[in-house]
């Protein structure tokens, strides 16, 4: 027995010899009688059609469930992410669409076409992520965050593609033939996702060329080297290049990464959270102090492009943060050409906030922004942790104040820092209470204080 | 805009079939509309509302006011009417068999008046109009011809089901909105 399935129709058509009947997924059971002049209206407008040969009930059943369920996850998102559909029909969608996204093949199928051009400026993925962080829609929070972080690459993973002459497809039909195969297979996905890394994109030719979907182009391997390295070179404009391990002198390798640390599922929350908590944490201090000394000591130029490095693929995650991170290296770096001394004038590890108070505003402003979007257990451990970060560090400035206040005849710095730390305490405060549960007591305080 | 078969093939949006039913097709639009048949959108004349069926679970009903100027009905399906009376290319359409929107009543009593009788109820009408078949083959309707474009704006309602499952409510809350924008509304059928 044959079948053709839509799961945009959510209609099947059995085919048994010359005997054809075809089913709605509502109804599997209700088989209805087909001419074959009728296939083309109950496939009209669907562009997901496939065949099974050699198939059985059961498992048409089962496909076209599949079919439908990548198909409805598509449009769920699409309705989060428009700006002019109702609110509570954009709340829908996110409580549904996280029925469907669980499964891997669903959640493949819709992130291979948002990943094909950038989002459109009316999309609206702020306020998508903030419906589903209130529903606390893990798997789609998950998906918007990542969909958000890589836009940029997106975008220029698509004006490469655009780029490809067409005469290297063998015509301009023979390119959106290509292109469709290409979304389906997530090559685009692939080129532009944070996972795609120097190595993958050379790899990538190689890993799709097996693939069988693109046997019928002839120069399959030319298109997808030529592309790849279009896009290489344009990632390579987003991302600085990482330097070479071998280049770093041990004394500084702790700073380096190579952006290849990180690889298991957790990555994008741990990132998320990574950069706003170095900002307020001993490993800000460690990482600016760092990175400070290390321009200011370093006379080879390739060590201070590692730490600049090092710097814009930290803070990259978020733009603020990574504003906030250049500007605690730059007050370092200034108090070391003042004092011509590559020590820290309190010879202390809160040196950063001494100095100034900026900072703090924008890291709070980045920890609730991760918590709005990732309102899971993983998010809750980590505030946990920062929070037993910060309440160190408030005991720690706290002494500090009341050493340093006998050096400062006019109390500027005392006044300051003890507004810093008092309006830390309250964010502590506040964090035992979204700990604790007391959501509505925290969102209270959030509100009061224009955090969210 | 809703676009015509043949509007859709010249703008390359859309291929025709290779089977019997788009070569012979061509024939027949050829035949009752000469030289505009590009021209003609295709309806189906209903009381309730509800469409045919085989050709999908959803219907758009029209704003008379949007299609009256330049409606004609035809006494069934013209690709089967030309079926059932073996008609060739050339032969002229027998009178008798068509009318303007003003006299659809009069097209639908000649058509529909044997079917008449005393147990005849009014709510049995609108089957009677429009009754869908298993295919579209066995499908017995009025066929409605609008010359020109059809707008969005001439839309009163979609009428179809109720949806069962959450996924696809979410679309029609979708579709509601977008209807409202254009003064229409969504009509679920049991």
């Amino acid at each position: 027995m044959k079948a053709l399935l839509s799961g945009q129709a959510g209609v099947a058509v059995l085919l048994d010899g010359d005997h054809m009947v075809s089913f709605n997924l509502d109804s599997p059971d209700q088989l209805l009688p087909v001419a074959e002049s009728d296939i083309p209206h109950i496939f009209a407008d669907t562009t997901d059609v496939i065949q099974l040969d050699h198939t059985s009930c059961d498992r048409v059943v089962d496909e076209l469930e599949r079919l439908w369920r990548k198909d409805r996850a598509l449009h769920l998102t699409l309705i989060l992410l428009d700006s002019g559909a109702e609110t509570e029909t954009r709340r829908m969608a996110a409580e549904y669409l996280e029925e469907q996204v669980v499964a891997t093949d669903a959640r493949d199928f819709v992130c291979n076409r948002l990943y094909v051009a950038p989002l459109p400026a009316h999309a609206d993925l702020s306020g998508a992520q903030g419906l589903a962080a209130k529903l606390q829609s893990n798997q789609v929070s998950m998906l918007l965050n990542e969909l958000k972080r890589d836009q940029a690459r997106i975008q220029r993973c698509r004006e490469t593609w655009d780029s490809l002459r067409s005469d290297l497809f063998g015509g301009i039909e023979a390119k959106q033939i290509f292109q469709q195969v290409a979304v389906d297979s997530g090559i685009f996905r692939r080129l532009a996702g944070d996972e795609c890394d120097y190595r993958d994109i050379e790899a990538a030719p190689k890993l799709y060329i097996d693939d069988s979907r693109f046997q019928e182009f002839e120069n399959c391997a030319e298109i997808l080297t030529t592309w790849a390295t279009a896009a290489m070179r344009a990632a390579a404009a987003l991302t600085p290049a990482a330097p070479a391990a071998a280049a770093v002198p041990a004394a500084h390798r702790r700073f380096y990464t190579g952006r290849t640390s990180v690889t298991e599922e957790g990555r994008h929350l741990d990132l998320i959270l990574e950069t706003p908590m170095l900002l307020e944490t001993h490993q800000l201090q460690d990482l600016v102090g760092g990175v400070s000394s290390g321009l200011v000591a370093c006379e080879r130029s390739e060590i201070g492009d590692i730490y600049r490095y090092e710097l814009r693929y930290r803070g990259g995650l978020f733009p603020s943060s990574a504003h906030a991170l250049e500007h605690a290296v730059e007050l370092q770096l200034l108090k070391l050409a003042i004092r011509g001394e590559s020590e820290d004038f309190h010879g202390e590890r809160y040196s950063v906030w001494d100095v100034d108070t900026r900072l703090f505003p924008n890291c709070c402003t980045e920890i609730l922004s991760a918590l709005m979007l990732v309102g899971t257990e993983f998010a809750r451990e980590k505030l946990s942790h920062i929070r037993d970060c910060w309440q160190e560090e408030v005991r720690g400035n706290t002494q500090m104040i009341e050493s340093t206040n006998l050096f400062d005849p006019d109390h500027k710095f005392y006044y300051r820092l003890r507004d810093q730390i008092a309006r830390r305490a309250e964010l502590l405060a506040w964090i035992d209470q979204y700990l604790s549960g007391n959501l509505e007591a925290a969102s209270r305080y959030a509100e009061a204080h224009g955090l969210i | 805009m809703y676009a015509t078969f043949y509007q859709l093939v010249r703008a390359e949006s859309r291929r025709p079939e290779d089977n019997e039913f788009d070569r012979f097709r061509l024939q027949v639009d050829t035949a009752l509309f000469q030289h505009y048949h590009e021209e003609i959108r295709f309806a189906a004349l209903s009381i309730d509302g509800r469409g045919v069926s085989t050709y999908g679970d959803y219907s758009i009903v029209l704003r008379e006011v949007a299609v009256r100027h330049r409606a004609t009905v035809f006494t069934e399906n013209s690709y089967l009417f030309f079926r059932h009376n073996e008609m060739k290319i050339g032969d002229p359409v027998p009178a008798g068999h068509r009318a303007t929107w003003n006299d659809r009543g009069r097209l639908a009593g000649a058509k529909l008046g044997p079917k008449l009788d005393t147990d005849t109820h009014q709510e049995d009408f609108p089957s009677l109009l429009l009754a869908a078949g298993t295919t579209t083959a066995n499908d017995d309707f009025i066929e409605v011809h609008i010359y020109g474009p059809v707008h969005r704006k001439a839309v009163e309602r979609v009428v179809g089901p109720k949806q069962v499952r959450k996924a696809d409510k979410v679309l029609l809350q979708d579709l509601k909105r977008k209807l409202r924008q254009v003064g229409a509304k969504y009509e679920a059928c049991s």
